[in-house]
């Protein structure tokens, strides 16, 4: 459950980053097309980040002589970054609702109290995710460290592999 | 954006072209300006200047931050040719005015012979910024926030007797265009309206109509003097001057703030053709956490460093209600009227916000048509 719920948390945040790492390189006002490419774009380092974090894992188990302590273990590092991300997430979810949804002075609200602070302290967030999931254990602290830092270099891959000048 | 501007605007039409950097600076406790010659059509004297500034900014404390594309770009303001700018220049303005980083930024600025800035560059990375800069407009909405005022104007426009039957809105120091191609695309204003954009750079300019024809758009852009909306000037379209001079209503965004004294007066002024009923100019709302909102949103979301500055500076160059109700006053007969006024909107919901001129006679179709939303408007008497 801890895993899926990550794993959901990361591919949500990956196609985000690709979104994020797209804005301001193109001009045109309809981009629904350009952005949910953009957001694909995302996804596509967003796995292979997801698929190194998970054979990492399966490294650090097979490597246990007690393979479900050490399960235990990764699950209890897991279930800790999730209380860190999670309620950002969450508070994320709800800034993301009134700005589609809401009149555009509800929509400056969200994007001035809510999404525009949210973006800038997503990397500590992380960082605070993978510090709280290795307290106390090297295996978790690996496994997360190498999720955390690929998910953080999926905004930057994307925008320098698509988007470096204005489309 | 290069509106530090020309010295009063019109007032310097006939004579030689001089570009002007104004500095605001704290004088004995008093705010005077300074007026720094910064270059002259030929780039002649720029030494000289730079020296003029550093020796005022000696013993004077800059309050108003200068904008680091505002003074790397420069026009004749009669033939909107290009007049080549000395990084040099720049660079010691920056460092006068006290603002380090601004100096940093300019100083890297690719040079040609003889220390001059690249054109080219410089037009592709001002292209750059402000297409960074759109993605604030649209996360703030605010080709929305405009439409949503603007759609009672028109109508309050239309109920006069002599009504033009088409109207034409022009958007003054319209960048990349922006708001003019959202309005374009979403057709808000009626089949009546025509939406032009208006700017003086020419590599916006055609940045703007190469983004509108590959959408299939029905606005157009041109090169305008803001100062000199009277002037038919050169441009990309048959007598652009004559679609600038002809509109109904002016409207533009993130425009007031590069204009500071006299350059504000005139820039109203300019706006007080027989032909105009009306204009509506957004502008950052001059409140306490404009500065820290400007850092903090342009960091998140900006990557150039340039665009990320000048962010700040205009944050803090942003003039209040009372300076612009009063400068508005320049477009007589227009009534000026501020709409939701700083003292009254909440900061984290408004960050830019409109000043209105109107014809007298059209006030009241303006109230009724806004209708509950007239509350929010104040005239100079409050
Ligand atoms: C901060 S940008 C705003 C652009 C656009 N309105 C927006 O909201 O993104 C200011 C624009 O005003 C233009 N500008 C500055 N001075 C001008 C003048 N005297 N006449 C016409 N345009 C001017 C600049 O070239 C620049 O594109």
């Amino acid at each position: 459950m801890s895993a899926l719920l990550l794993v959901a948390l990361a591919l949500v945040d990956a196609a985000l980053s690709g979104f994020r790492a797209s804005g301001g390189r193109n001009g045109r006002i309809r981009r629904r097309a350009a952005d949910l490419r953009a957001a694909r774009r995302g996804l596509l380092p967003g796995v292979p980040v997801l698929a190194t974090s998970a054979a990492v894992a399966l490294a650090v188990l097979g490597a246990a002589d007690d393979r479900g302590a050490r399960y235990a273990e990764l699950d209890a590092a897991a279930w800790r970054m999730l209380a860190v991300l999670l309620p950002y997430a969450g508070i994320v979810a709800v800034s993301m609702l009134c700005y589609l949804a809401g009149s555009f002075r509800v929509a400056t609200f969200a994007i001035l109290a809510g999404l525009g602070p949210l973006t800038m302290v997503r990397p500590l967030l992380v960082v605070g995710g993978v510090v709280a999931a290795g307290w106390g254990t090297s295996a978790g602290a690996a496994v997360a460290a190498t999720a955390g830092s690929g998910i953080l270099l999926v905004e930057p891959y994307v925008h320098r592999r698509w988007y470096r000048t204005p489309l | 954006m290069f509106g530090a501007g020309y010295e009063s605007g019109q007032s310097s039409a006939g004579r030689a072209i001089r570009r002007v950097v104004h500095a605001e600076v704290v004088d004995g406790g008093r705010d005077s300006t300074l007026t720094t010659s910064c270059r002259t059509a030929t780039n002649s004297g720029g030494e000289e200047v730079g020296r003029r500034v550093r020796e005022h900014a000696a013993y004077r404390a800059p309050v108003s931050p200068l904008e680091v594309s505002d003074l790397i770009v420069d026009h004749h303001p009669g033939s909107l040719d290009r007049v080549p700018v000395a990084r040099a220049d720049v660079v010691a303005t920056l460092r006068a005015a006290g603002q380090s980083r601004g100096a940093r930024i300019a100083a890297r600025l690719p040079v040609l012979d003889g220390g001059l800035l690249d054109p080219a560059y410089v037009d592709r990375r001002l292209v750059a910024v402000h297409t960074e800069l759109q993605r604030l407009s649209e996360e703030l909405r605010i080709p929305e926030r405009l439409a949503h005022l603007l759609g009672p104007l028109l109508t309050a426009v239309r109920s006069a007797e002599d009504a033009p039957d088409r109207i034409r809105v022009v958007d003054i120091g319209c960048g990349l265009g922006h708001v003019v191609r959202w309005l374009a695309a979403h057709e808000v204003l009626g089949p009546d309206v025509e939406v032009v954009g208006a700017d003086v750079h020419a590599a916006l300019v055609a940045e703007a109509t190469r983004l509108a024809d590959d959408e299939g758009l029905p606005c157009r852009f041109t090169r305008a003097n803001a100062f000199r909306l009277d002037e038919t000037a050169p441009g990309t379209i048959p007598t652009p001057g004559a679609a600038v001079r002809a509109a109904t209503v002016y409207i533009s965004t993130g425009l007031l703030h590069h204009f500071r004294g006299p350059d504000l007066d005139t820039f109203f002024a300019a706006q007080a053709t027989p032909d105009t009923v009306a204009f509506c100019h957004y502008d950052i709302a001059a409140t306490r956490i404009a500065p820290f909102g400007a850092w903090l949103f342009h960091r998140a979301r900006m990557r150039d460093p340039l665009g990320r500055h000048d962010g700040v500076a205009s944050a803090r160059r942003a003039h209040d209600d009372t300076t612009l109700l009063h400068a508005a006053r320049a477009a007589r007969p227009l009534v000026p009227l501020i709409h939701e006024p700083t003292t009254r909107s909440n900061p984290l919901c408004t960050t830019l916000r409109p000043v209105l001129g109107i014809r007298p006679d059209l006030v009241g179709p303006l109230r009724a048509a806004l209708g509950k939303e007239a509350r929010r408007l104040q005239g100079v008497a409050g």
